[in-house]
């Protein structure tokens, strides 16, 4: 018998001992007794016995005139009798083998590989709205359908693989260049964003219609789409070039004088949220009234550098304060001032604001905040128009 | 009619063309280098030392020597035997 086999079900190592043990075994082996490993011993044979079997060996010993006795128990079932009286013991076995295949069988973290515009963020959301997170079984879905799909429904990604490896769900992915904008247009010339003098143009494609030095007003054409070959015909085409100009941007800002400031008050109330395989558990219990503001960070739950699905979003939540606040001009110029600080930076990027001026008037309770700034731009400055406009 | 020879197991044996000993009770022995010993058709063990196993195989006996003789196995009528088979000996 295999020693596990025998391990599992248990036996027993009994010492035979009498007259005549051979008459012994053979009214065993009449009853056909799973016995094995005979050794001679002294007056006697020593014999492994599957343990259920022992309590029928008496009537055989007592006809044979032979004693019995027991040297050594081994197996499962004497192991298990050791701890019978601890019942969690044999429970969390079974926990933990039922967890283990559980878990096992689910994708903990996911590994995006490839991203260059998109990110891993974007990645995983694509990915959550085919049922695809955190806890996932993988072997929910034919992965190879899945990434047809998605490459199907998100023209952005190029290719990608989707393979789970033990409970990592690796990503690999490469993004589709998208094709130039002027691909699918009809022609264009470039025209003027803004009032300013060309400094400097290159053309690449149409026909200049500046020169450097020339001072153009929003709207003029710049670089014309229209091109007349040598033999008389005109083709269309768009507009290429790289043009930098002084402008001179007119912007306001209106500044009202009394406005409400939200500041933070009272005690803050931190409120926990356990997240098992993306199952939000919320460790709290009521809501909040009124206006506050958050401040959240996660903890994920790591084990050797490696991150398990179990992570706790603590989120402090400061109750806010509305006060009415009375700004003085002073005050207005400089949010004014602020804004279009602002403004250039959001709006006029790759431009070089080399200067800005203000004006300011008061109108209704509001300081008027007028800002002229003075930048080099090249980017900004052209923009397309349809030839056929 | 000539005298028949042998039992009526041999007769169908013959008669069917069946392998010998598939129908007739007789014991088979199997000898592996002289290491082990099985023996199917075994009637009882009648001496059992660890230099001498004598065995009952019906109408004779069956008496292996050598030392370190141990039964492995006891399954009904089949026995088998490990150690260093020295010596095989038949009585009737």
């Amino acid at each position: 018998m295999l020693w596990w086999l025998e391990w599992f079900w248990g036996y027993v190592v009994v010492r035979v001992t009498g007259k005549t043990p051979e008459r012994f075994m053979n009214l065993c082996a009449f009853r056909r007794t799973d016995m094995w490993d005979f050794a001679p011993c002294d007056n006697g044979v020593t014999v492994k016995i599957r343990a259920s079997e022992f309590k029928h060996l008496r009537r055989a010993a007592r006809r044979g005139g032979c004693r019995l006795h027991i040297e050594r128990r081994c197996g499962l079932p004497f192991v298990l009798r050791r701890y019978r009286g601890r019942v969690g013991l044999p429970l969390g076995v079974v926990a933990f083998v039922l967890i283990l295949q559980v878990l096992c069988g689910r994708v903990w973290q996911f590994d995006v590989q490839g991203v260059r515009l998109l990110t891993r963020e974007t990645v995983l959301q694509i990915m959550a709205e085919y049922g695809i997170r955190e806890g996932v079984r993988t072997n929910a879905y034919e992965w190879a359908t899945v990434r047809q799909t998605i490459l199907h429904d998100h023209p952005e990604i190029a290719w990608m693989s989707l393979n789970p490896v033990g409970t990592v769900m690796h990503v690999d992915l490469s993004e589709a260049t998208p094709p130039p904008d002027s691909a699918n247009q009809p022609p264009y010339s470039l025209v003027a964003a803004a009032d300013g003098r060309i400094t400097q143009i290159k053309v690449f494609a149409g026909t200049p219609a500046v020169q450097a030095g020339d001072a153009v007003v929003k709207g003029d054409v710049l670089v014309n789409g229209a091109v007349t070959l040598p033999n008389g015909s005109v083709v269309y085409q768009h507009a290429s070039a790289e043009i930098t100009a002084e402008t001179v941007r007119r912007m306001q800002f209106a500044v009202p004088l009394t406005q409400t400031k939200s500041t933070r008050a009272g005690p803050p109330c931190v409120r926990r949220t356990l997240a098992i395989f993306g199952l939000q558990v919320p460790l709290y219990l009521g809501s909040l009234n009124g206006p506050y503001e958050t401040e959240t960070t996660t903890w994920h739950w790591q084990i050797d550098g490696v991150v398990l699905p179990v992570s706790v979003r603590t989120a402090v939540c400061f109750p806010l304060q509305e006060t009415p606040l009375r700004l003085t001009p002073a005050q207005a110029l400089a949010q004014g001032k602020q804004q279009a600080e602002q403004y250039v930076q959001n709006n006029l990027a790759g431009a070089d604001a080399i200067r800005l001026e203000y004006t300011h008037s008061m109108v209704d309770d509001q300081l008027i905040v007028k800002a002229k700034i003075y930048c080099r731009e090249s980017a900004t400055f052209a923009e397309k128009r349809l030839i056929y406009d | 009619m000539g005298r028949r020879n042998g039992s009526r197991g041999d007769e169908i044996e013959r008669a069917f063309a069946l392998p010998p000993g598939a129908v007739r009770r007789d014991y088979k022995l199997l000898m592996i280098g002289g290491r082990e010993v099985s023996i199917e058709g075994c009637r009882g063990i009648l001496e059992y030392e660890s230099t001498v196993i004598r065995l009952s195989l019906g109408q004779c006996q069956l008496k292996v020597t050598g030392r370190d003789l141990v039964i492995r196995l006891l399954d009904g009528s089949c026995v088998e035997l490990e150690g260093f088979v020295t010596g095989l000996e038949f009585s009737a």
